[in-house]
């Protein structure tokens, strides 16, 4: 028997989402006594903002009893000596301001700080870890616009040989996630596209997704709609602050509507090549989008994309493809797919088409996919054109 | 009304599992197999209703314990099984 709960399509938020440029002044009233700050070091320290978030939550009544600085993407051997550095110093508030590595880095380190006992195998099943907040409360601060993981009940790890583990529970949603889009204001062009393309794939993915709900649709066409008219200002303008706003808000509506219905196949391809590469995620879904929504659209699941692009004011399917091609000539990522195809591609690669059908989600692309050979093909055609 | 042959209806099943037609029997029940957890429900109820064109109410989908149970929701839809 399958929990009704895992079945009814569902949405879990923070408690409190604070959303302005400055919020970063909402930690005054986090009500912390003692708080773990997690961050991502140099630019956060050059720009002045972790000296202010340190004086925010003293000024509020807090001390900071542990700082912890996360340099790349967290695996359990990272992340379980802070956890017990946590348990020695006893936060009562875990705050982590960063992209999406430090965010999920202060997810893992509260989950293992709280539950010392649990392995990743017990939790990998969907909603299986123990209750979290007996010792401390999650906040999130993100200074990119990208993962979501500010909103999100998921956290990514790396595993054994690169391959990203998932953990998946309404436990992880943080209680307070904090939207300031000064923060994001000084992240260089490049990680403004990649971090904006993982967003824009995110609400794409969850829209054509077997499991998208009407709130999820709504959701992911408000993060497109902000993404195609603002992510190219962004870019081209790192100090549009309007635009910084728009797709700072963007990327968090985009990871509440993945967090809801998933993603698909160009998900599936970023994690299984980026385990092989390791080259940026938002570069990978760079490279297949616009494939894998040919692959979807040409048999099955054209509707689904028919019905976005009708939502997003667009005539079909083909214009919002097109659209999105433009999309990644504005951001210098029309190359995306070449310059990392190569390797994927070569002799077919069913190794790699294995891994990407091994990987969640792969199964809520909208056209069915469990063959690894004919991936395999699909993607050497791919390669060759 | 609709009407498939059993071939076809095991094959929609086993289609959405990523087994083979053969382990589809109405005895099969959540969790039986890895591909029958909560994602891969949601995932059968979706593709059901886009074979047959109708959509599960919830009492439907979460009522659905077996395969003998995905019969009887699509009897009651007026979708026939013939047996060849």
């Amino acid at each position: 028997m399958i929990s009704p709960w895992a079945l009814i399509p569902n949405l879990t938020l923070p408690r409190e989402l604070f959303c302005k440029p400055g919020a970063l002044a909402a930690l005054e009233g986090l009500g912390g006594k003692r708080v773990a700050l997690v961050t991502g070091g140099s630019s956060l320290k050059a720009s002045g903002a972790l000296d202010r978030a340190r004086q925010l939550l003293e000024r509020g009544g807090g001390k900071v009893v542990m700082e912890s600085v996360v340099a790349k993407e967290p695996s359990e051997p990272d992340v379980r000596p802070l956890a017990e550095q946590a348990r020695q110093l006893e936060p009562d508030w875990i705050v982590g301001i960063g992209g999406g590595s430090v965010l999920d880095a202060a997810k893992a380190m509260w989950v293992w700080y709280e539950q010392p006992e649990v392995t990743l195998a017990a939790i990998a099943k969907p909603h299986s870890l123990p209750p979290l907040r007996k010792k401390a409360r999650l906040a999130l601060v993100p200074t990119t616009s990208g993962s979501g993981s500010e909103c999100s009940p998921a956290l990514t790890l790396n595993g054994a040989q690169g391959a990203k583990q998932v953990i998946v529970s309404r436990e992880l949603t943080p209680d307070v996630a904090i939207l300031d889009a000064q923060l994001a204001a000084t992240m260089p062009p490049a990680v403004t596209a990649f971090t904006g393309i993982d967003a824009f794939t995110h609400a794409q993915e969850a829209y054509v997704s077997p499991l998208a709900t009407s709130i999820v649709k709504t959701l992911a066409v408000s993060a497109l709609r902000a993404l195609l008219e603002f992510l190219p200002r962004a870019y081209a303008h790192g100090d549009d602050l309007e635009a910084r706003e728009r797709i700072h808000v963007a990327a968090s509506l985009a990871g509440l509507a993945q967090a809801s219905a998933s993603t698909g196949l160009t998900h599936a391809l970023a994690h299984a090549l980026g385990a092989r590469t390791g080259k940026p995620h938002g570069l990978l879904n760079a490279a297949f989008l616009v494939p894998v929504a040919r692959f979807n659209a040409a048999d099955g699941a054209r509707g689904r994309y028919d019905a976005l692009a009708k939502d997003l004011g667009l005539a079909s399917a083909d214009a919002l493809i097109e659209e999105e091609g433009r999309l990644l000539e504005k951001l210098d990522l029309a190359g995306a797919l070449s310059a990392v195809l190569p390797a994927a591609s070569r002799n077919g690669d069913e190794a790699l088409a294995a891994a990407a059908l091994q990987d969640p989600c792969a199964r809520t692309n909208p056209r069915r996919v469990n063959d690894a050979k004919a991936l395999a093909g699909w993607l050497q055609t791919l390669g060759a054109s | 009304m609709k009407t498939v042959t059993e071939q076809q209806f095991k094959a929609i099943i086993a289609a959405v599992f990523g087994v083979e037609p053969s382990v589809i029997v109405d005895g099969l029940r959540p969790g039986q197999i890895p591909a029958w957890d909560s994602l891969g429900h949601l995932s059968l109820v979706s593709e059901l209703e886009r074979s047959f064109s109708f959509t599960f109410s919830m009492e439907e989908s979460l009522g659905i314990n077996s395969v003998a149970d995905i019969r009887a929701v699509l009897a009651k839809h007026g979708v026939t099984i013939t047996p060849v």
